[in-house]
């Protein structure tokens, strides 16, 4: 599993958020993008997503290009922002829907994501009454369902209580696995440092330090 | 592709809008049925009991009464009441409640990100048409079909008779033949019409999901154009109704004149138009939360 940016850049209304960068990443390790606000860790995790397109530049995942060969990579799953979902719907009934659209994921592979997040699958409860917590859980669910290649997670503990932090870090050690390509963005120094084998550090759109933990 | 076409169709098809479309529809139904029975079928009633009582040199008095057919007292053709220009103002909105806002509000809150990684853009954009023509049509033919109901229930299922004042459609418009020798035939090709109008003021909301800033803005586009159409466009060339689909729509065919090729050539033309304006709109655009 490989994810190439070669010359990467976006401009968003004249503002270049991401400039110029060039980097592979490749499966077996968990990489984390640190910097300041704003300084496009989130629109980097879009461009590999090919949620947005590049302004200049191409991105490949496993030598095919985004745009162009696929619209998507393959298998990745995406925590990106506030995790929304649909609010007439239990997390376990959002998770099957989503599950519906890919291959091989069983209600048994939902249940046992909803659990490994600290989700009880039977919960009643609909998303609207979900906490943010809950909320933030209930989309890392969705991002390891079905135990993607590619995983994006931008800032996976926000509002998660510390006993549930100790938890999905584990969780997201876990996963790390040869083919796999885990990208996380956090803002706790701590964290980063125990989760990332690679810290990427970012300013202003760039990539300006590769830090190896 | 048919997994998400179906998770579309479903969600649509659950909303609460979909059922507040389908309520206020239903509740517009009954209200236009309760008014025409108590003060037409009623009163015609009334009025042939009392011919029925004159003396046989009275007899030509009998010529003036004609019975109450159900077409004409079905809310599509009913021209008594307001209630059938109640509810073919309010169509556009009807048919957007269901799920015509639901790429603006699923697109500014990130939910679209999903969908779209797990499978893509062209299929996710073409499920989101069917799913949003679907309950648009479906807001608009169901109250049509419940009041059809109810109203064959005290009605005859005849034709008027052309003489009278009772009939909506004239050999100048819309399916003559159907309306006078297969009048269900005729209610039955009108909601089908308006099952496809609906569907398709539906997406006009869905087209212009990224051009406000206010989901309410998204919603009351069609309604608001279709004011434009009905009332701005007629009264400056009132010949161009015939391709007008807010004239077309209402089986009362108020307009008097209508054409089957011209309804086909607007509706091809909506269709159309709606389809590439939503794809162009859509396909290369970068999912960001825009609002």
């Amino acid at each position: 599993m490989k994810i190439e940016l070669k010359n990467i850049t976006k401009k968003i209304k004249k503002n270049t958020v991401i400039d110029d960068i060039n980097y592979t990443f490749t499966g077996g390790c968990i990489y984390g993008l640190a910097g300041k606000n704003g300084c496009g860790k989130t629109m980097l995790m879009r461009l590999i997503a090919g949620l947005i397109y590049p302004t200049e530049g191409k991105v490949y995942i496993n030598d095919r290009m985004l745009g162009k060969d696929i619209s998507f990579p393959d298998s990745i799953g995406i925590l990106i922002e506030n995790p929304e979902f649909l609010n007439d719907y239990t997390g376990y009934e959002n998770l099957k829907m989503l599950a519906g659209l890919q291959k091989n994921v069983s209600d048994e592979d939902i249940k046992n994501t909803l659990e490994s997040v600290g989700l009880d699958y039977n919960d009643k409860r609909k998303f609207y009454k979900y906490s943010l917590g809950m909320r933030q859980r209930l989309g890392i669910a969705a991002a390891i369902m079905g135990k993607p290649d590619i995983i994006l997670l931008d800032e996976p503990i926000n509002a998660i209580d510390e006993e549930g932090v100790a938890q999905i870090k584990e969780l997201i050690r876990g996963l790390v696995e040869e083919n796999r390509i885990i990208i996380i963005a956090c803002h706790d120094k701590e964290e980063m440092d125990y989760l990332a084998d690679k810290k990427l550090m970012m300013s202003a759109g760039k990539i300006v330090e590769e830090i190896i933990i | 592709m048919i997994q998400l076409v179906k998770l579309e169709i479903s969600k649509a098809l659950k909303t609460k809008g979909f059922f507040v479309a389908i309520g206020i529809g239903l509740v517009i139904s009954i209200l236009q049925s309760y008014w025409f029975y108590n003060n037409v079928f009623t009163n015609n009633n009334e009025i042939f009991e009392y011919l029925m009582s004159l003396s046989p040199t009275d007899s030509h008095y009998y010529d003036l009464w004609f019975e109450n057919v159900f077409l004409e007292g079905w809310l599509g053709c009913e021209v008594y009441s307001p209630y059938n220009n109640l509810f073919y103002l309010a169509m556009p909105l009807l048919a957007v409640l269901p799920f015509g806002h639901s790429l603006y509000m699923e697109w500014n809150k990130g939910y679209s990100s999903q969908i779209l990684i797990r499978s893509n853009r062209k299929k996710y954009f073409t499920a989101k048409f069917l799913a949003v023509f679907m309950s648009g049509g479906l807001a608009i033919a169901i109250p049509l079909i419940f009041n059809l109901i109810i109203t064959v229930c005290y009605l005859p299922i005849i034709p008027g008779d052309p003489v009278s004042a009772q009939v909506a459609v004239f050999n100048i418009g819309l399916w003559p033949d159907l309306y006078f020798n297969h009048p269900l035939l005729y209610a039955f090709a009108y909601i089908a019409l308006d099952f496809i109008c609906g569907g398709l003021m539906a997406c006009m909301a869905l087209t212009v999901t990224h051009f406000f800033d206010s989901v309410f803005a998204v919603m009351l586009f069609p309604l608001l154009l279709n004011c434009i159409l009905y009332y701005g466009l007629d009264s400056i060339e009132p010949a161009s109704r015939i391709y007008n689909i807010s004239w077309f729509v209402n089986p009362g065919q108020p307009g008097i004149r209508n054409d089957f090729n011209a309804v086909i050539i607007t509706s091809g033309i909506w269709f159309l138009l709606l389809v590439i304006l939503h794809f162009a709109s859509n396909i290369k655009r970068d999912v960001i939360k825009e609002r």
